[in-house]
């Protein structure tokens, strides 16, 4: 082998020994590296990433899991995002810290039992269709497609908050057999597509019944509204105020409406 | 065309109002896919634009939710 330089033995070992170092300070390991080889099996072993790798989220069976997801699902960019976490299974917890659009099956059969989505202002259809959520709480939520608020018998109660624009799509509830309680706080009536948002719920005809909670000032406008006044009419279903219920200062899920 | 029928529940008379060419119902500006009002509302409806086939019924749906009515599973 011909040379080409004059080294710092000592220098270089020391370099060596620097580099080693820092390999096994991430590797975990404690014995000695061979260069170059044993520096490049020592580096290959490391296990990558902190976290859910990409591989990990498209997983139907990912772990149980609490997740947040930062990005910002508009009506514009909705088609991306479609059937983005349906049938996942081990999906439990699921933060939308910047979605204002819940796309078309987002959540469809899939195991979310927590969703914390205070910007959205719009679910497509069948968005959280077959799902385990107890409580539906959207605070900006002004209308809704096709199947959007029907998790199942899991779900017990809706609250929603939005200044309704679209109102409430066909089947919007279907299929929700424990849902007696449905707060609706905009100061404006929910339109009501048809009445078979509610069908195969609490409160549809020969139920048992259910109750809708409206501020006060609406109760007659909801006694009057067209399919509204079918579902009140049914002999086990009531409208109560907001005012004065527990629902006042407390979300439909218990937790403390905040005061501003 | 607008087609009302009459029902009753529970001693009181409603009407369903829907369109038979899949239009929406309008009264007011304000559409629905169908409209259920107790019978002394009087009220009447004009037809608007098409429904979107994505929320029509399609016919599986139509007789399944045929089937829960005639079974006592749904109204």
């Amino acid at each position: 082998m011909a040379v080409d330089k004059l080294v710092d033995s000592a220098h270089l070992d020391a370099d060596l020994s620097s580099v080693a170092n820092a390999i096994r300070a991430k590797s975990g390991g404690s014995a000695s590296l061979a260069f170059p080889a044993g520096f490049v099996s020592e580096i290959q072993a490391i296990p990558t990433g902190g976290g859910y790798t990409a591989d990990d989220f498209f997983d139907p069976a990912l772990p149980d899991v609490d997740i947040t997801i930062n990005a910002q699902i508009t009506s514009s960019n909705k088609n991306r995002w479609i059937y983005w976490c349906a049938y996942r299974t081990g999906l439990k917890s699921v933060t939308l810290s910047n979605a204002e659009y819940l796309p078309q099956y987002f959540f469809n059969n899939s195991a979310l039992t927590d969703l914390v989505a205070p910007e959205v202002t719009f679910a497509d259809a069948s968005s959280l269709y077959i799902t385990k959520l107890k409580y539906i709480v959207l605070p900006k939520l002004a209308g809704c497609g096709r199947y959007a608020l029907s998790p199942g018998n899991t779900l017990v109660g809706a609250d929603l908050g939005g200044i309704p624009d679209s109102g409430f799509g066909q089947n919007a509830f279907s299929y929700c057999s424990n849902m007696d309680v449905l707060i609706l706080r905009a100061a404006a009536v929910w339109r009501l597509d048809n009445i078979n948002a509610f069908s195969n719920t609490p409160f549809a005809s020969g139920k048992a019944g259910g109750t809708l909670y409206v501020p006060q000032t609406l109760i007659s406008e909801y006694q009057a509204a067209t399919n509204w006044s079918t579902i009140l009419g049914y002999a086990n279903n009531s409208i109560q105020a907001i005012e004065g219920s527990i629902y006042e200062t407390q979300y439909a899920d218990g937790t403390p409406i905040p005061t501003t | 065309m607008i087609v009302q029928e009459h029902f009753d529940m529970g001693g009181r008379d409603f009407v369903r109002t829907y369109s038979d060419a899949g239009r929406y119902v309008v009264r007011d500006g304000v559409s629905y896919s169908e409209a259920c009002d107790p019978a002394e509302f009087g009220r009447q409806y004009t037809e608007g634009e098409p429904i979107p086939a994505e929320e029509r019924m399609d016919e599986i749906e139509a007789k399944a939710e045929a089937f829960d009515i005639l079974m006592g599973v749904s109204e």
